[in-house]
């Protein structure tokens, strides 16, 4: 299993920590999310995507595949001050 | 060079602005250039290190200056004005800028004319409980890069997690400043305080 945890604005947005699933890849994990949390794609699209502690655009983008164990972060953004 | 040699400039004494300058002006520094186009409201009362009932109204910058001249012999300079085209050329006199302002727009703005004069950025950005900074060196796009995807956003800001963010962004700069920055080149600082998170990662 992939536990994906959320962090920041993408907890209030999807009103959860965290989801657990099998995901081939980025990708298909976004998918999941919005069938989850009826959201879309571009409601995810401002978070940034890190994979076992490494940010998706240094790996494979959403094409970065996941295997069991992984652990997969979406952070927002903070532009307060 | 000692701390006492250094010029740095706050853009910014709102929420952010405020921890950062109190912290700054503990730390020995030859000047501070600071600068703010707002005066206090009461929506800043919440927050702001500075603002008290009976300092609304005033500018913001002015505030700040009065309270550094109370607190260090550093020489302060403050600007009543946001920062724009016609004044951005405050930032040649600075060792390190910092950010403090609380727009996407006006970061990106900033943080390139920064790139432009080949100045170190201090990031840092706050909403509700969670937050990052990190350290902008002009050969990279670091603040372009980081908000990419994102607009502005309604965001909400808490005090105590405002002056986390603040400390970061001051411990950043005196790194910078101290030329002992190195773990934090290419880093970013997360935090995520309902989930315990404070991590030190790749950007």
């Amino acid at each position: 299993m992939v536990k994906v945890k959320f962090f920041g604005t993408a907890r209030v947005l999807l009103k959860d920590k965290e989801m657990e699933g099998d995901f081939k890849d980025v990708n298909e994990m976004v998918a999941a999310i919005c069938v989850k949390y009826n959201v879309t794609k571009k409601d995810l699209k401002q978070y940034y995507i890190y994979v076992n502690e490494v940010n998706i655009a240094k790996l494979k983008k959403y094409k970065t595949e996941l295997k069991d164990g992984d652990i997969v972060w979406l952070l927002s953004p903070a532009s307060g001050g | 060079m000692s701390l006492k040699d250094k010029t740095v400039l706050v853009v910014g004494c709102g929420g952010l602005g405020g921890y950062v300058i109190q912290q700054l002006g503990r730390m020995n520094l030859g000047t501070l250039i600071i600068l703010d186009g707002d005066v206090f409201e009461k929506s800043n009362l919440n927050r702001q290190l500075l603002c008290t009932k009976s300092n609304l109204g005033i500018s913001k910058a002015q505030v700040y200056a009065d309270f550094l001249n109370d607190i260090t012999d550093a020489k302060v300079i403050s600007y009543f004005e946001k920062l724009d085209e016609h004044n951005a050329n405050l930032i040649n006199k600075a060792d390190v800028v910092i950010d403090c302002v609380d727009s996407v727009k006006t970061r990106l703005f900033l943080a390139d004319e920064c790139k432009k004069r080949k100045k170190i950025l201090i990031h840092a950005g706050v909403d509700g409980e969670c937050g990052q900074a990190f350290i902008c060196y002009p050969d990279k796009n670091t603040m372009h890069d980081f908000y990419a995807n994102s607009g502005e956003v309604p965001h909400k800001t808490i005090s105590f997690n405002v002056g986390l963010a603040a400390s970061l962004e001051t411990m950043l700069a005196y790194r910078v400043l101290t030329n002992d920055d190195e773990e934090y080149k290419g880093k970013i600082i997360i935090f995520d305080l309902p989930s315990g998170l404070i991590k030190v990662m790749d950007i």
